[in-house]
Formats: structure tokens, C-alpha cells, sequence
């Protein structure tokens, strides 16, 4: 079993136009001689492309060549710093709520802004116990950080019912926040409570080294690789995975892609390809490579995880 | 693919890999089979210029995302340039 621990909906409901409005700008920032109009709006265009897959279909295809089992989908709620979004945060919820219904390939994580007070908490509440949300995504570049007293209610629900979280770190859209977003950003959070699993997103290629420290010091502290596209094109993953594995962190990495927004530098199936490949390398044993596929999430997951 | 059997698009698409490798070679020759990212160093911000630039220069959209992640080779830029 193949198990994708980052993932989202490709839509516009889910990941919104600021979002990748924001991401354009950075990147025509970032190139070394400006763009002229049309290019601009081109390169907009196609990132607005990446987030073109309502209904799951493309994913699903993805999923099946990769050989992925199951995908975390990662509900975020953007609503209190966008507006004019095409959802409320309950609409969302219940529009993954439908996809977890057509497919088993799917389980969904809960996010609510812990700024929309009780409401939030209730809605959150009624997600993981009504409407089958197996875990919960906290997104920091929003604007709160993952220790902030006001996310405590949020992980006491989560503690009770052996739920894990999913905190992004490092940089996000140009729109949003990064205040927040190191990995020592969780360590109250982490250490408030220890019966809680914290997965730090990205982490396991994004300030790796301070979040391999965090998760080496702190046995309820996961790092999931996705993200690690960037670094694996560039030809620095295979060593970022080797200073892990020497670290003993071989049940602490998660296999992630974060779909939809890695697709241009290549499909699910490459993305598991490269970690058999370092199977094959011997970078990993037979071992880690299951551990970081699949049987640590699996763990995670726990009596909660959709067979 | 042949060198010499590339068409108009295509010797465009290779002046400007070529231009954008300057600075990651030192020779100017491109063969087909060279990965854009492993052999020719390519990286993202690079890549995506390649994109912009081939379009700007053939005068119409080439790339989906799906064309885009299957782009490894110089021959995979040919291929899609070939009936262009």
C-alpha cells in the first residue's frame, strides 16, 4: 500500500485565485529578465492550469499509474485573510465530504481558522466526528501559528480521538504569511501534547535540518517529504534523504506530493519512482522505503485510516 | 533526432535552450537525448522561461500541464515542436 500523505483538490473552491495570483508575481519577480504582458498573464494562466481538476479524475488516473492507494486531502480554510471565495468553510468541507463518499482512495483532514472562534471549534468538532475527516491540517502562512492557545481546543478534540496534524511549513503564496511557518513554530503545540502525532509538512526537504533536529528530540513530531520535486530536479533529494536516514529518522518520514501544485515537474508515478530508485541505490533499505511509502502513515492513521 | 532535419520551431526552441544553458555549459551542441534538467542544468525558474520563450517565438500556446511534466529530453521539446 502507497499512501500520498498531501494532497489537495484542484479547484479553485479549494485553492483560490490570490493564492496563485500571489505565486505568478513571485515567480515573474524571481526571473532573471522581466516578462512582457502576455508572458505574465501566461505564466498566471498556467499555474491557474495546475488547479484545473474538479472532480478528481486526473488524480485518480495519477493515483492508479503510481500505484497510490490512498491520498490525504488537505482542506484549507483561506476564508478569514481572502474574501470573495467561491465557498464557505462548511461548503468545503462538505465538497470533500462528497469525494470521501465516491472514493475510497480518499481521507480528508479538517482545517478551520482557529479565529473563527466556537463556530470553528464546532464546525471541526462535527467534521471528525460527522462527516468523516480522519486528521486535521493547520495552515499557518493564514496568519496563526500552530502553537497559538486559541489551536489547544483543536488538539484536545484531536488527542481524545488519536487524530494527527498537518502543519505547513516554509514559505506559501506571496499573499500570505510566513510568520509563522518555521518548524519550532509547533514545538508548544508538540510538547502541550504529547499524545498528538504533528506532522510537519514539507519539512522533510524544507528547513530540513532544524525540523529533522525537532523530530529527533520529539517522538510525536513527523516530517513529510513533499515538496522534495524541487529538490529531487535539482539533484539535492537523494542526499537530504541519506543525512535523514543517518539520523535514524527512517519512521518519521512521510511520502507526500502536494498535489496539484508540483505537476509540471512531473507525474504521481515519477514521484514514487524516485523513492524506489533510491531503494534500488541503496540509500534506503527495502524497510525505509515501505516505512516512508506507506507504514508510517499507516501508523499514523491508526484504527482511524480507511483500509 | 537529426540535427539537420529540424524545423523552423524546433532550431528556435534549440537557440533558446542553447542561450538558456550558456551559463550551465560550455559547449553549444545539444543532443536530443540530453535531460533538460540532469544534463543540461536546467532549473525551474530556467524552465519556465524556455516555455515562454518558445511560445512567444512560434506564436501560440504549446505547453498544458500535462505536456509540461512529460518535458524530460531535448527531444521531448522537438517532439512536441514537430507538427507545430
Amino acid at each position: 500500500m502507497i499512501i500520498d500523505c498531501h494532497c489537495h483538490l484542484a479547484s479553485s473552491k479549494v485553492l483560490p485565485p490570490p493564492f496563485f495570483d500571489a505565486w505568478s508575481r513571485t515567480i515573474q519577480a524571481n526571473l532573471p529578465h522581466g516578462l512582457d504582458p502576455s508572458q505574465a498573464s501566461r505564466v498566471g494562466q498556467l499555474l491557474r492550469d495546475l488547479n484545473e481538476d474538479p472532480q478528481s479524475v486526473k488524480l485518480i488516473a495519477e493515483m492508479e499509474a503510481a500505484g497510490i492507494d490512498l491520498a490525504v486531502l488537505l482542506v484549507i480554510d483561506f476564508g478569514v485573510v481572502y474574501k470573495d471565495l467561491e465557498m464557505t468553510i462548511e461548503e468545503l468541507h462538505l465538497e470533500h465530504r462528497k469525494l470521501l463518499e465516491r472514493s475510497k482512495r480518499f481521507i480528508a483532514f479538517s482545517n478551520v481558522d482557529p479565529r473563527r472562534g466556537r463556530e470553528g471549534l464546532e464546525l471541526f468538532e462535527k467534521a471528525v466526528t460527522d462527516w468523516g475527516f480522519t486528521g486535521m491540517k493547520v495552515y499557518a502562512p493564514c496568519g496563526y501559528s500552530p502553537s497559538d492557545k486559541r489551536m489547544f481546543p483543536f488538539y484536545e478534540i484531536c488527542s481524545h480521538r488519536k487524530l494527527p496534524v498537518l502543519t505547513h511549513v516554509g514559505p506559501s503564496s506571496a499573499s500570505l504569511s510566513f510568520k509563522h511557518t518555521s518548524p519550532v513554530s509547533v514545538d508548544d503545540a508538540a510538547l502541550n501534547f504529547p499524545n498528538v502525532n504533528f506532522i510537519l509538512g514539507h519539512a522533510g526537504v524544507t528547513l530540513h535540518r532544524q525540523a529533522a533536529r525537532m523530530a529527533q528530540y520529539r517522538p510525536n513530531i513527523y516530517l513529510d517529504l513533499s515538496g522534495f520535486q524541487a529538490e529531487a530536479m535539482r539533484g539535492q533529494f537523494k542526499n537530504i534523504l541519506k543525512w535523514h536516514i543517518s539520523r535514524g529518522l527512517s519512521r518519521r518520514l512521510l511520502f507526500g506530493t502536494d498535489w496539484p501544485i508540483h505537476r509540471f515537474w512531473g507525474s504521481q508515478k515519477r514521484w514514487v519512482n524516485e523513492i524506489k530508485q533510491c531503494e534500488k541505490e541503496g540509500i534506503l533499505s527495502a524497510e525505509d522505503a515501505d516505512n516512508i511509502l506507506s507504514a508510517n502513515m499507516k501508523s499514523l492513521l491508526g484504527s482511524n485510516e480507511a483500509q | 533526432m537529426n540535427e539537420t532535419a529540424l524545423n523552423e520551431n524546433q532550431l528556435a526552441a534549440k537557440e533558446i535552450l542553447s542561450e538558456l544553458c550558456r551559463k550551465n555549459l560550455n559547449h553549444d551542441y545539444l543532443a536530443g537525448e540530453m535531460k533538460l534538467f540532469e544534463d543540461l542544468g536546467v532549473d525551474s525558474l530556467q524552465f519556465i522561461r524556455l516555455i515562454l520563450e518558445v511560445e512567444t517565438r512560434v506564436g501560440r500556446k504549446i505547453f498544458d500541464v500535462e505536456t509540461i511534466a512529460n518535458l524530460k529530453t531535448v527531444d521531448d521539446l522537438y517532439g512536441l515542436l514537430a507538427t507545430v
